[in-house]
């Protein structure tokens, strides 16, 4: 089950995030977000998601064959939803600051809805930050690059706006792997932080590279 | 404070006295520590423990209320300790702020590639260690901004940092950030030179220096 979050480090699968899934799938992927908030990711099985859903096991298996099918599913629909909440914080009108802050402020306040993820980090740190760590998480930053070069790419040339959407990412999950983690999704500390070391940084970069 | 195991009787199975409680604590670390490094996390057991140790089940216990989950966590978080400790002795001496960053995320490199325990573990038992070894790294970031500081200092003395700078946030800052690139450089290439010293001069340090 330990590979099933290989969703943010294996490269976003387009077709699984770009699906939104109707109805049945829906409930399936809440269920087992409800599931594994509860008994944690290793000790989730298909009944306890069926039953949150309210559908039989073979149902679920029939949406899902097995459960790190599932788990990647509920991932993905995560990181899918991560991502629109990134893209829709950014005012087209504001400032690169702003822009900057809103994103940390959504990503930060997002991840910290989902009850799940809390308990996973508290509880079960081996479901998912071995996802985060070393060279698996540089597909994490990867993928954040791209997604900053278009939600940054109003202000920045396309290396500035990819390394400002690598810069968030790291910054957003220093701050849920640490215990204070509550800071980021406060607009006054985000916007601080961002005029005062984050805007310079990416201003100062030469343009060559 | 003392474990559920030991009760009244705490002395009986106790250190002796002289022992530095802190001494025994490092022990049972460094033990487990070897016997992770034979059996691995997922099958060191607290008898492996106090075989490799010479320290009794109770007294691994009372410094360990947790039990083995404790102390392998313990362990592990020894292990990066010692880690950061021996970067920072390694680095200490650069000239400035950017050649320090420097150093520090090249060797910090280096020792990980070269850290052969490290590297066995990742192949066989990744997800244990990994869940571990990010939550125990996770806390060093106030050791790594305590150590940035005095280097802080010295820079805003010599007029070398943006005025006004609150050198507290500054260092926190740099310390999530460097923590981060030594966990992961993403797409940065550390070896580098002109790479790692834009990394230095504007990633990290573009809003610190003057």
């Amino acid at each position: 089950m330990g590979n099933c979050l290989n969703v943010v480090t294996g490269g976003v699968d387009k077709s699984v995030v770009n699906a939104e899934p109707e109805g049945l799938p829906t409930r399936i992927l809440d269920g087992a977000l409800e599931c594994i908030a509860r008994y944690g990711v290793a000790k989730t099985t298909a009944d306890d998601i069926a039953k949150e859903t309210g559908c039989s096991r073979a149902t679920v298996y029939r949406a899902y064959p097995n459960m790190n099918a599932l788990l990647y599913a509920v991932v993905a629909r995560e990181v899918r939803r991560l991502s629109e909440a990134v893209r829709a914080s950014v005012a087209p009108d504001g400032t690169l600051a702003h822009a900057l802050s809103a994103t940390v402020v959504a990503a930060a306040r997002h991840l910290e809805q989902i009850p799940a993820l809390r308990v996973v980090l508290d509880h079960e740190p081996e479901a998912i930050m071995p996802h985060l760590a070393f060279e698996r998480a540089d597909k994490v930053f990867a993928y954040a690059a791209t997604l900053g070069a278009t939600v940054f790419g109003p202000w920045l040339e396309p290396i500035a706006a990819q390394r400002a959407g690598e810069l968030v990412a790291r910054l957003v999950l220093s701050h849920i792997a640490s215990p204070e983690a509550a800071t980021l999704s406060d607009p006054e500390t985000v916007r601080m932080l961002v005029c005062d070391f984050v805007v310079p940084s990416l201003t100062k970069i030469p343009t060559t590279r | 404070m003392y474990g559920h195991r030991t009760g009244d009787n705490g002395a009986v199975t106790g250190p002796s006295p002289g022992v530095d409680p802190l001494t025994m604590h490092e022990q049972i670390l460094a033990a487990t520590y070897r016997c992770v490094a034979r059996f691995g996390l997922a099958k060191t057991t607290i008898e492996d423990v106090v075989r490799e140790s010479g320290i009794s089940r109770a007294t691994i216990y009372r410094h360990f209320p947790g039990g083995r989950d404790e102390v392998m966590r313990e362990t592990v978080g020894w292990e990066v300790g010692r880690f950061f400790v021996q970067l920072s002795d390694g680095i200490r001496d650069a000239k400035d702020l950017v050649e320090l960053l420097g150093l520090g995320l090249r060797q910090a490199h280096q020792a990980l590639r070269e850290h052969a325990l490290l590297q066995t573990m990742l192949q066989t038992e990744p997800e244990r260690l990994l869940g571990l070894i990010t939550t125990e790294s996770a806390k060093t970031v106030p050791f790594i901004a305590d150590f940035l500081h005095p280097y802080l200092e010295r820079e805003d003395a010599a007029g070398r940092l943006r005025p006004g700078l609150d050198l507290g946030r500054a260092a926190d800052y740099v310390a999530r950030l460097i923590l981060s690139y030594i966990g992961s450089a993403g797409r940065w290439n550390i070896d580098d030179d002109d790479e790692l010293d834009d990394l230095v001069r504007h990633e990290l340090l573009g809003g610190i220096l003057a």
